[in-house]
Protein backbone atom coordinates (compact mmCIF):
# COMPACT_ATOMS: atom_id res chain seq x y z
CA UNK A 1 0.00 0.00 0.00
CA UNK A 2 3.00 2.36 0.64
CA UNK A 3 4.42 1.41 -2.43
CA UNK A 4 0.77 2.97 -4.46
CA UNK A 5 0.64 6.16 -1.85
CA UNK A 6 4.24 6.95 -2.46
CA UNK A 7 3.87 6.70 -6.49
CA UNK A 8 0.60 7.96 -6.48
CA UNK A 9 -1.52 7.71 -9.34
CA UNK A 10 1.07 6.11 -11.62
CA UNK A 11 1.64 3.82 -10.11
CA UNK A 12 -1.63 3.21 -9.17
CA UNK A 13 -3.10 2.59 -13.36
CA UNK A 14 0.43 0.93 -13.32
CA UNK A 15 -0.66 -1.90 -11.28
CA UNK A 16 -4.56 -2.17 -12.14
CA UNK A 17 -5.44 -4.58 -15.17
CA UNK A 18 -5.72 -4.60 -18.88
CA UNK A 19 -9.52 -3.99 -18.84
CA UNK A 20 -9.60 -1.37 -15.93
CA UNK A 21 -6.49 0.33 -18.37
CA UNK A 22 -8.64 -0.05 -21.47
CA UNK A 23 -11.51 1.46 -19.24
CA UNK A 24 -9.31 4.41 -18.73
CA UNK A 25 -8.32 4.60 -22.19
CA UNK A 26 -11.37 4.88 -23.53
CA UNK A 27 -12.60 7.73 -21.21
CA UNK A 28 -9.51 9.30 -21.94
CA UNK A 29 -10.59 9.61 -26.00
CA UNK A 30 -13.84 10.49 -24.55
CA UNK A 31 -12.54 13.39 -22.42
CA UNK A 32 -10.38 14.68 -25.65
CA UNK A 33 -13.32 14.36 -28.05
CA UNK A 34 -15.50 16.04 -25.67
CA UNK A 35 -13.63 18.95 -24.97
CA UNK A 36 -12.68 19.70 -28.95
CA UNK A 37 -16.40 19.46 -29.35
CA UNK A 38 -17.15 22.09 -26.86
CA UNK A 39 -14.38 24.34 -28.27
CA UNK A 40 -15.47 23.79 -31.28
CA UNK A 41 -19.06 24.13 -30.62
CA UNK A 42 -18.07 27.27 -28.68
CA UNK A 43 -16.83 29.40 -31.09
CA UNK A 44 -19.21 28.53 -33.54
CA UNK A 45 -22.26 29.37 -31.67
CA UNK A 46 -20.45 32.65 -30.39
CA UNK A 47 -19.68 33.76 -33.93
CA UNK A 48 -23.02 32.59 -35.39
CA UNK A 49 -25.04 34.69 -32.64
CA UNK A 50 -22.54 37.65 -32.75
CA UNK A 51 -23.13 37.77 -36.80
CA UNK A 52 -26.68 37.01 -36.34
CA UNK A 53 -27.03 40.09 -34.33
CA UNK A 54 -24.77 42.55 -36.23
CA UNK A 55 -27.15 40.97 -39.80
CA UNK A 56 -30.22 41.94 -37.62
CA UNK A 57 -28.81 45.60 -36.92
CA UNK A 58 -28.09 46.16 -40.51
CA UNK A 59 -31.93 44.50 -41.52
CA UNK A 60 -33.35 46.78 -39.89
CA UNK A 61 -31.62 49.52 -40.56
CA UNK A 62 -31.46 48.83 -44.47
CA UNK A 63 -35.05 47.16 -45.12
CA UNK A 64 -33.48 46.64 -48.88
CA UNK A 65 -33.32 43.06 -49.71
CA UNK A 66 -30.32 43.78 -52.78
CA UNK A 67 -28.72 46.35 -49.68
CA UNK A 68 -29.14 43.74 -47.28
CA UNK A 69 -27.91 40.71 -49.28
CA UNK A 70 -24.72 42.62 -50.25
CA UNK A 71 -23.77 42.85 -46.53
CA UNK A 72 -25.08 39.48 -45.43
CA UNK A 73 -21.82 38.24 -47.49
CA UNK A 74 -19.51 39.96 -44.82
CA UNK A 75 -21.52 37.85 -42.22
CA UNK A 76 -21.07 34.23 -43.74
CA UNK A 77 -21.03 32.14 -40.52
CA UNK A 78 -24.34 33.54 -39.12
CA UNK A 79 -27.35 31.97 -39.09
CA UNK A 80 -29.49 34.81 -39.83
CA UNK A 81 -27.52 35.93 -42.79
CA UNK A 82 -27.56 32.46 -44.10
CA UNK A 83 -31.31 31.59 -44.04
CA UNK A 84 -31.86 35.23 -45.59
CA UNK A 85 -29.35 34.55 -48.61
CA UNK A 86 -30.96 31.50 -49.47
CA UNK A 87 -34.03 33.04 -49.29
CA UNK A 88 -32.62 35.84 -51.30
CA UNK A 89 -31.35 33.70 -53.37
CA UNK A 90 -34.77 31.78 -54.25
CA UNK A 91 -36.47 35.19 -54.51
CA UNK A 92 -34.19 36.20 -57.38
CA UNK A 93 -34.78 33.03 -59.55
CA UNK A 94 -37.76 33.44 -59.26
CA UNK A 95 -38.44 37.34 -59.08
CA UNK A 96 -39.25 37.67 -63.16
CA UNK A 97 -42.48 35.27 -62.72
CA UNK A 98 -45.64 37.11 -61.73
CA UNK A 99 -47.44 34.76 -59.98
CA UNK A 100 -46.53 35.94 -55.73
CA UNK A 101 -48.45 33.23 -54.49
CA UNK A 102 -46.21 30.91 -55.69
CA UNK A 103 -43.17 32.48 -55.21
CA UNK A 104 -44.13 33.28 -51.68
CA UNK A 105 -44.13 29.64 -51.51
CA UNK A 106 -41.40 28.83 -53.53
CA UNK A 107 -39.17 31.24 -50.93
CA UNK A 108 -40.81 30.00 -48.16
CA UNK A 109 -39.66 26.42 -48.39
CA UNK A 110 -36.30 27.44 -49.77
CA UNK A 111 -35.88 29.56 -46.15
CA UNK A 112 -37.06 26.48 -44.27
CA UNK A 113 -34.72 24.48 -46.05
CA UNK A 114 -31.78 26.65 -45.33
CA UNK A 115 -33.37 26.55 -41.43
CA UNK A 116 -33.47 23.07 -40.93
CA UNK A 117 -29.71 23.05 -42.73
CA UNK A 118 -28.62 25.67 -40.15
CA UNK A 119 -29.83 23.66 -37.25
CA UNK A 120 -28.07 20.60 -39.01
CA UNK A 121 -24.80 22.03 -39.07
CA UNK A 122 -25.11 24.05 -35.44
CA UNK A 123 -26.10 21.04 -33.45
CA UNK A 124 -23.60 18.50 -35.46
CA UNK A 125 -21.72 16.14 -32.94
CA UNK A 126 -23.38 18.00 -29.67
CA UNK A 127 -25.83 14.70 -29.18
CA UNK A 128 -21.78 13.17 -28.90
CA UNK A 129 -21.32 15.30 -25.70
CA UNK A 130 -24.75 13.54 -24.48
CA UNK A 131 -23.68 10.52 -24.96
CA UNK A 132 -20.34 11.34 -23.00
CA UNK A 133 -21.99 12.35 -20.13
CA UNK A 134 -24.71 9.33 -19.88
CA UNK A 135 -22.38 6.79 -20.54
CA UNK A 136 -19.03 8.03 -19.12
CA UNK A 137 -19.85 7.23 -15.40
CA UNK A 138 -21.15 4.07 -15.77
CA UNK A 139 -17.59 3.18 -18.08
CA UNK A 140 -15.55 4.22 -15.26
CA UNK A 141 -18.27 2.12 -13.38
CA UNK A 142 -17.53 -0.72 -14.97
CA UNK A 143 -13.76 -0.44 -14.83
CA UNK A 144 -14.22 0.39 -10.96
CA UNK A 145 -16.66 -3.13 -10.86
CA UNK A 146 -14.02 -5.65 -12.39
CA UNK A 147 -10.89 -3.84 -10.86
CA UNK A 148 -12.83 -5.20 -7.34
CA UNK A 149 -13.51 -8.29 -8.85
CA UNK A 150 -9.60 -8.50 -8.77
CA UNK A 151 -8.91 -7.05 -5.45
CA UNK A 152 -11.08 -9.77 -3.90
CA UNK A 153 -10.17 -12.50 -5.75
CA UNK A 154 -6.61 -11.28 -4.28
CA UNK A 155 -8.37 -11.67 -0.58
CA UNK A 156 -9.20 -14.95 -1.81
CA UNK A 157 -5.52 -15.96 -2.95
CA UNK A 158 -3.71 -13.84 0.13
CA UNK A 159 -6.76 -15.31 2.35
CA UNK A 160 -6.37 -12.35 3.95
CA UNK A 161 -9.08 -9.63 4.54
CA UNK A 162 -7.10 -6.96 5.72
CA UNK A 163 -6.87 -3.92 4.70
CA UNK A 164 -3.28 -3.99 3.03
CA UNK A 165 -5.19 -6.87 1.03
CA UNK A 166 -8.13 -4.73 -0.11
CA UNK A 167 -6.92 -1.16 -0.32
CA UNK A 168 -5.14 -1.55 -3.40
CA UNK A 169 -7.45 -2.77 -5.66
CA UNK A 170 -9.90 -0.96 -4.73
CA UNK A 171 -7.85 2.61 -4.77
CA UNK A 172 -6.96 1.77 -8.66
CA UNK A 173 -10.44 0.51 -9.54
CA UNK A 174 -11.64 3.64 -8.00
CA UNK A 175 -9.37 5.67 -10.51
CA UNK A 176 -11.73 4.58 -13.76
CA UNK A 177 -14.92 6.11 -11.96
CA UNK A 178 -13.07 9.16 -11.22
CA UNK A 179 -11.96 9.35 -14.81
CA UNK A 180 -15.88 8.92 -15.95
CA UNK A 181 -16.62 11.39 -14.20
CA UNK A 182 -13.92 13.81 -15.42
CA UNK A 183 -14.70 13.35 -19.00
CA UNK A 184 -18.76 13.06 -17.96
CA UNK A 185 -18.98 16.24 -15.77
CA UNK A 186 -17.67 19.17 -18.88
CA UNK A 187 -19.52 16.93 -21.33
CA UNK A 188 -22.76 17.19 -19.61
CA UNK A 189 -22.28 20.49 -18.29
CA UNK A 190 -21.37 21.75 -22.46
CA UNK A 191 -24.31 19.97 -23.39
CA UNK A 192 -26.80 21.79 -20.90
CA UNK A 193 -25.34 25.27 -22.68
CA UNK A 194 -25.21 24.20 -26.45
CA UNK A 195 -28.12 23.01 -26.04
CA UNK A 196 -29.68 26.40 -25.15
CA UNK A 197 -28.07 28.36 -26.90
CA UNK A 198 -28.81 26.44 -30.02
CA UNK A 199 -32.59 26.64 -29.52
CA UNK A 200 -32.13 30.24 -28.87
CA UNK A 201 -30.49 30.48 -32.24
CA UNK A 202 -33.31 27.92 -33.90
CA UNK A 203 -36.53 30.22 -32.49
CA UNK A 204 -34.39 33.46 -33.62
CA UNK A 205 -34.73 31.65 -37.36
CA UNK A 206 -38.34 30.16 -36.83
CA UNK A 207 -39.19 34.01 -35.68
CA UNK A 208 -37.98 35.94 -38.48
CA UNK A 209 -38.34 33.52 -41.61
CA UNK A 210 -41.90 35.65 -42.46
CA UNK A 211 -40.02 39.64 -42.11
CA UNK A 212 -37.30 37.99 -44.39
CA UNK A 213 -40.20 36.91 -46.89
CA UNK A 214 -42.04 39.89 -46.70
CA UNK A 215 -38.90 41.58 -46.89
CA UNK A 216 -38.08 40.31 -50.42
CA UNK A 217 -41.59 40.52 -51.58
CA UNK A 218 -42.17 44.33 -50.52
CA UNK A 219 -39.09 45.92 -52.16
CA UNK A 220 -41.04 45.44 -55.81
CA UNK B 1 -26.77 27.33 -48.18
CA UNK B 2 -23.28 26.68 -47.18
CA UNK B 3 -20.70 25.37 -49.65
CA UNK B 4 -18.42 22.47 -49.20
CA UNK B 5 -15.01 24.97 -49.05
CA UNK B 6 -17.05 25.87 -46.01
CA UNK B 7 -17.35 22.10 -44.29
CA UNK B 8 -14.20 21.45 -44.92
CA UNK B 9 -12.80 24.69 -43.34
CA UNK B 10 -15.00 23.87 -40.24
CA UNK B 11 -13.86 20.17 -40.25
CA UNK B 12 -10.27 21.26 -40.15
CA UNK B 13 -11.68 23.56 -37.12
CA UNK B 14 -12.65 20.80 -35.50
CA UNK B 15 -9.28 18.49 -36.08
CA UNK B 16 -7.46 21.23 -34.71
CA UNK B 17 -8.98 21.55 -31.65
CA UNK B 18 -9.12 17.74 -31.65
CA UNK B 19 -5.07 18.09 -31.49
CA UNK B 20 -5.28 21.04 -28.81
CA UNK B 21 -7.29 19.15 -26.68
CA UNK B 22 -5.21 16.30 -26.95
CA UNK B 23 -1.99 18.18 -26.44
CA UNK B 24 -4.04 19.68 -23.51
CA UNK B 25 -4.86 16.43 -21.75
CA UNK B 26 -0.97 14.90 -22.24
CA UNK B 27 0.18 18.46 -20.37
CA UNK B 28 -2.59 17.85 -17.60
CA UNK B 29 -1.41 14.37 -17.32
CA UNK B 30 2.25 14.53 -17.26
CA UNK B 31 1.88 17.63 -15.13
CA UNK B 32 -0.25 15.41 -12.54
CA UNK B 33 2.31 13.20 -12.69
CA UNK B 34 5.40 15.65 -11.82
CA UNK B 35 3.42 17.34 -9.35
CA UNK B 36 2.73 13.86 -7.11
CA UNK B 37 6.31 12.74 -8.25
CA UNK B 38 7.56 16.20 -6.57
CA UNK B 39 5.14 15.49 -4.02
CA UNK B 40 6.43 12.46 -2.73
CA UNK B 41 10.15 13.70 -3.27
CA UNK B 42 9.12 16.34 -1.53
CA UNK B 43 7.07 14.89 1.48
CA UNK B 44 8.74 11.30 1.78
CA UNK B 45 6.87 8.30 3.96
CA UNK B 46 7.85 8.55 6.86
CA UNK B 47 8.80 5.58 8.48
CA UNK B 48 6.54 3.65 10.75
CA UNK B 49 8.53 2.30 13.94
CA UNK B 50 6.57 0.09 15.90
CA UNK B 51 7.57 -0.22 19.52
CA UNK B 52 6.33 -1.65 22.06
CA UNK B 53 7.13 -0.52 25.74
CA UNK B 54 5.92 -3.91 27.04
CA UNK B 55 8.33 -6.62 27.21
CA UNK B 56 10.35 -8.20 29.82
CA UNK B 57 13.64 -6.78 31.03
CA UNK B 58 16.32 -8.17 29.46
CA UNK B 59 14.54 -10.02 26.94
CA UNK B 60 14.90 -8.48 23.01
CA UNK B 61 11.28 -7.48 22.15
CA UNK B 62 9.95 -7.83 18.86
CA UNK B 63 10.94 -3.73 18.74
CA UNK B 64 14.11 -3.48 20.16
CA UNK B 65 15.45 0.28 20.89
CA UNK B 66 14.47 1.09 23.96
CA UNK B 67 14.23 -2.44 25.30
CA UNK B 68 17.61 -2.57 25.88
CA UNK B 69 17.82 -0.12 28.40
CA UNK B 70 15.07 -1.58 31.31
CA UNK B 71 18.02 -4.49 31.79
CA UNK B 72 19.77 -1.28 33.89
CA UNK B 73 17.36 -1.34 36.82
CA UNK B 74 17.25 -4.94 37.07
CA UNK B 75 20.53 -5.37 37.09
CA UNK B 76 20.92 -2.44 39.70
CA UNK B 77 18.43 -4.28 41.43
CA UNK B 78 20.83 -7.61 42.12
CA UNK B 79 23.61 -5.61 42.48
CA UNK B 80 22.02 -3.79 45.51
CA UNK B 81 21.02 -7.19 47.22
CA UNK B 82 18.93 -6.48 50.40
CA UNK B 83 17.71 -3.16 49.46
CA UNK B 84 15.54 -3.18 46.85
CA UNK B 85 13.90 0.34 47.22
CA UNK B 86 17.82 2.04 47.42
CA UNK B 87 18.01 0.91 43.73
CA UNK B 88 15.06 3.55 42.38
CA UNK B 89 17.67 6.09 42.84
CA UNK B 90 20.52 4.86 40.59
CA UNK B 91 18.94 6.74 38.01
CA UNK B 92 18.99 10.16 40.58
CA UNK B 93 23.12 11.07 39.64
CA UNK B 94 22.55 14.04 41.80
CA UNK B 95 23.39 12.09 45.58
CA UNK B 96 26.49 11.57 44.19
CA UNK B 97 27.74 14.77 43.01
CA UNK B 98 29.95 16.37 45.65
CA UNK B 99 29.68 19.45 44.01
CA UNK B 100 28.16 22.12 46.46
CA UNK B 101 26.34 24.04 43.87
CA UNK B 102 24.37 21.06 42.68
CA UNK B 103 21.25 20.47 45.12
CA UNK B 104 22.05 17.47 47.05
CA UNK B 105 19.70 14.93 48.41
CA UNK B 106 18.23 16.11 51.37
CA UNK B 107 18.96 12.81 52.86
CA UNK B 108 22.49 12.88 52.68
CA UNK B 109 21.83 16.54 54.21
CA UNK B 110 20.14 15.15 57.39
CA UNK B 111 23.52 13.12 57.83
CA UNK B 112 25.22 14.68 60.93
CA UNK B 113 28.56 14.78 59.43
CA UNK B 114 28.13 16.02 56.36
CA UNK B 115 31.95 16.43 55.04
CA UNK B 116 32.58 13.13 54.34
CA UNK B 117 30.13 12.97 52.05
CA UNK B 118 30.90 15.78 50.10
CA UNK B 119 34.71 15.57 49.95
CA UNK B 120 33.86 11.51 49.01
CA UNK B 121 33.50 11.07 45.15
CA UNK B 122 35.22 13.07 43.34
CA UNK B 123 35.87 11.64 39.88
CA UNK B 124 32.69 10.58 38.90
CA UNK B 125 31.45 14.14 38.96
CA UNK B 126 31.86 14.71 35.15
CA UNK B 127 29.90 11.55 33.85
CA UNK B 128 26.16 12.07 34.61
CA UNK B 129 25.13 8.59 33.15
CA UNK B 130 23.31 5.64 35.22
CA UNK B 131 26.14 3.73 35.81
CA UNK B 132 28.75 6.54 36.82
CA UNK B 133 26.12 7.76 39.11
CA UNK B 134 25.40 4.51 40.37
CA UNK B 135 29.36 4.14 41.76
CA UNK B 136 29.01 7.14 42.99
CA UNK B 137 26.32 6.17 45.25
CA UNK B 138 27.85 3.25 46.16
CA UNK B 139 31.02 4.62 46.54
CA UNK B 140 29.37 7.63 48.53
CA UNK B 141 27.46 5.18 50.58
CA UNK B 142 31.01 3.21 51.37
CA UNK B 143 32.57 6.33 52.86
CA UNK B 144 29.67 6.87 54.73
CA UNK B 145 30.35 3.32 56.35
CA UNK B 146 33.38 4.05 56.67
CA UNK B 147 33.14 7.48 58.61
CA UNK B 148 30.35 6.41 60.58
CA UNK B 149 31.96 3.27 61.55
CA UNK B 150 35.24 5.41 62.58
CA UNK B 151 33.16 7.95 64.35
CA UNK B 152 32.36 6.93 67.57
CA UNK B 153 28.67 6.60 68.05
CA UNK B 154 26.47 9.09 70.45
CA UNK B 155 23.29 7.52 70.29
CA UNK B 156 24.52 5.01 70.68
CA UNK B 157 23.08 3.09 67.77
CA UNK B 158 24.31 3.01 64.29
CA UNK B 159 24.39 6.63 62.46
CA UNK B 160 24.55 4.84 59.22
CA UNK B 161 21.83 2.56 59.54
CA UNK B 162 19.80 5.73 60.54
CA UNK B 163 20.82 7.38 57.64
CA UNK B 164 20.36 4.45 55.56
CA UNK B 165 17.02 4.00 56.25
CA UNK B 166 16.06 7.91 55.70
CA UNK B 167 17.72 7.04 52.19
CA UNK B 168 15.73 4.34 51.66
CA UNK B 169 12.52 6.32 53.05
CA UNK B 170 13.20 9.33 50.55
CA UNK B 171 14.35 7.23 47.46
CA UNK B 172 10.98 5.37 48.53
CA UNK B 173 8.65 8.43 48.62
CA UNK B 174 10.23 9.91 44.92
CA UNK B 175 10.62 6.09 43.99
CA UNK B 176 7.14 6.39 41.91
CA UNK B 177 7.61 9.53 40.28
CA UNK B 178 10.66 9.03 38.04
CA UNK B 179 10.93 10.34 34.63
CA UNK B 180 11.38 7.26 32.83
CA UNK B 181 13.99 7.90 30.84
CA UNK B 182 16.06 5.01 31.23
CA UNK B 183 12.99 3.08 32.69
CA UNK B 184 11.07 0.08 31.14
CA UNK B 185 7.78 1.51 31.04
CA UNK B 186 6.13 5.35 29.63
CA UNK B 187 7.29 6.34 32.73
CA UNK B 188 4.07 8.72 33.24
CA UNK B 189 4.60 9.37 36.79
CA UNK B 190 3.24 8.62 39.96
CA UNK B 191 0.25 6.43 41.03
CA UNK B 192 -0.79 3.15 38.69
CA UNK B 193 0.64 4.09 35.77
CA UNK B 194 4.02 5.07 37.41
CA UNK B 195 5.13 1.32 37.43
CA UNK B 196 7.62 1.41 34.82
CA UNK B 197 9.63 4.79 36.38
CA UNK B 198 12.38 2.45 37.27
CA UNK B 199 10.42 0.32 39.57
CA UNK B 200 10.77 -3.28 40.37
CA UNK B 201 10.08 -5.33 37.88
CA UNK B 202 6.13 -6.92 37.96
CA UNK B 203 6.41 -10.34 36.18
CA UNK B 204 2.93 -10.66 36.59
CA UNK B 205 1.75 -7.26 35.05
CA UNK B 206 4.27 -7.40 32.46
CA UNK B 207 2.45 -11.03 31.79
CA UNK B 208 -0.91 -9.19 31.93
CA UNK B 209 0.38 -6.70 29.49
CA UNK B 210 1.46 -8.90 27.26
CA UNK B 211 -1.74 -10.77 27.17
CA UNK B 212 -3.60 -7.58 26.19
CA UNK B 213 -0.94 -6.97 23.82
CA UNK B 214 -1.25 -9.93 21.90
CA UNK B 215 -5.15 -8.94 21.87
CA UNK B 216 -4.77 -5.28 20.47
CA UNK B 217 -5.30 -4.97 17.08
CA UNK B 218 -4.66 -1.36 16.31
CA UNK B 219 -2.99 0.01 13.03
CA UNK B 220 -1.27 3.69 13.30
CA UNK B 221 -1.85 3.89 9.60
CA UNK B 222 -5.11 4.42 10.65
CA UNK B 223 -4.64 8.05 12.43
CA UNK B 224 -4.06 11.03 11.01
CA UNK B 225 -2.20 12.69 13.91
CA UNK B 226 -0.43 11.52 17.24
CA UNK B 227 -1.46 14.56 19.11
CA UNK B 228 -3.74 13.05 22.18
CA UNK B 229 -3.38 9.73 21.25
CA UNK B 230 -3.35 8.45 24.79
CA UNK B 231 -5.94 6.23 26.72
CA UNK B 232 -5.23 6.16 30.31
CA UNK B 233 -6.98 2.93 31.46
CA UNK B 234 -7.14 1.36 35.28
CA UNK B 235 -8.30 -2.55 35.62
CA UNK B 236 -9.42 -4.07 38.77
CA UNK B 237 -7.77 -7.44 38.66
CA UNK B 238 -9.59 -10.24 41.38
CA UNK B 239 -7.67 -13.16 42.38
CA UNK B 240 -9.17 -15.42 40.57
CA UNK B 241 -8.10 -13.30 37.43
CA UNK B 242 -11.10 -11.58 36.57
CA UNK B 243 -11.67 -8.04 35.95
CA UNK B 244 -14.19 -6.55 37.96
CA UNK B 245 -13.79 -2.72 37.04
CA UNK B 246 -12.45 -0.88 33.89
CA UNK B 247 -11.85 2.54 34.65
CA UNK B 248 -10.89 5.29 32.00
CA UNK B 249 -8.80 7.95 33.11
CA UNK B 250 -8.08 9.30 29.97
CA UNK B 251 -9.60 8.71 26.74
CA UNK B 252 -8.13 9.96 23.68
CA UNK B 253 -9.50 11.98 20.73
CA UNK B 254 -9.79 9.30 18.74
CA UNK B 255 -12.66 6.69 18.80
CA UNK B 256 -11.09 4.32 16.91
CA UNK B 257 -8.00 3.96 19.53
CA UNK B 258 -10.55 3.89 22.39
CA UNK B 259 -12.83 1.36 20.85
CA UNK B 260 -9.24 -1.10 19.98
CA UNK B 261 -8.58 -0.23 23.78
CA UNK B 262 -12.02 -1.57 24.86
CA UNK B 263 -11.82 -4.80 22.43
CA UNK B 264 -8.35 -5.80 23.45
CA UNK B 265 -10.02 -5.59 27.34
CA UNK B 266 -12.70 -7.21 26.85
CA UNK B 267 -10.81 -10.00 24.79
CA UNK B 268 -7.90 -10.54 27.05
CA UNK B 269 -10.14 -11.14 30.37
CA UNK B 270 -10.01 -13.22 32.78
CA UNK B 271 -6.54 -13.20 32.96
CA UNK B 272 -4.38 -15.87 34.98
CA UNK B 273 -5.11 -15.61 38.33
CA UNK B 274 -3.42 -13.10 40.89
CA UNK B 275 -0.37 -14.73 42.83
CA UNK B 276 -1.17 -15.23 46.36
CA UNK B 277 1.08 -12.08 47.17
CA UNK B 278 -1.21 -9.51 46.04
CA UNK B 279 -3.99 -10.29 48.47
CA UNK B 280 -7.42 -10.95 48.55
CA UNK B 281 -8.68 -7.83 47.82
CA UNK B 282 -7.49 -7.25 44.15
CA UNK B 283 -5.41 -4.76 42.40
CA UNK B 284 -5.59 -1.93 40.32
CA UNK B 285 -3.32 -2.37 37.21
CA UNK B 286 -3.19 0.97 34.91
CA UNK B 287 -2.43 0.73 31.44
CA UNK B 288 -1.12 3.58 28.91
CA UNK B 289 -2.06 3.06 25.28
CA UNK B 290 -0.62 4.88 22.62
CA UNK B 291 -0.04 4.15 19.31
CA UNK B 292 3.35 3.41 19.66
CA UNK B 293 2.52 0.32 22.41
CA UNK B 294 1.13 -0.42 25.76
CA UNK B 295 2.57 0.93 29.03
CA UNK B 296 2.69 -0.03 32.35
Amino acid sequence: MSEHTAGGIVSMIAGSGPVVVGVLLVLILFSIISWAIIAWKFGMVRKSKKESQDFLDSFFELQNADKLFAASESYRSGSLPRVFRAGYIEYSAMRERGDIAKVRERIRRAVKREVNGESKRLTRLVPFLATVGNTAPFIGLFGTVWGIMGSFQNIGLMKSASLAAVAPGISEALVATATGLVAAIPAVIGYNYFSSEIGQIERDMEDFVPDFVESYLNQQ
Amino acid sequence: MHSRDEERVEQRRLYAWLGVAAAVHVAVIASVVVLQLLYVRMHPPLKVVNVSLVSMPGRPGPAGGPKSLPATPAAVKEAAGPEPVAVKQVPEAPPAKPEPKVPEPPAVKKIPDKKPVVKAPEPPKKTPETADARKNLQAALENLKKKTESAPSKTGTSDLSNTLARLQKKVASEGGGGTGSSGSGSGAGGGRYGAGGGGAFDPYKAEIAGIIQNNWSFSRQMIRSAAGMEVYVSILIMPDGSVSQIRYDRKSTSQYLNSSVQRALEKSAPFPALPGEYGKRGIWVGFVFTPEGIGL
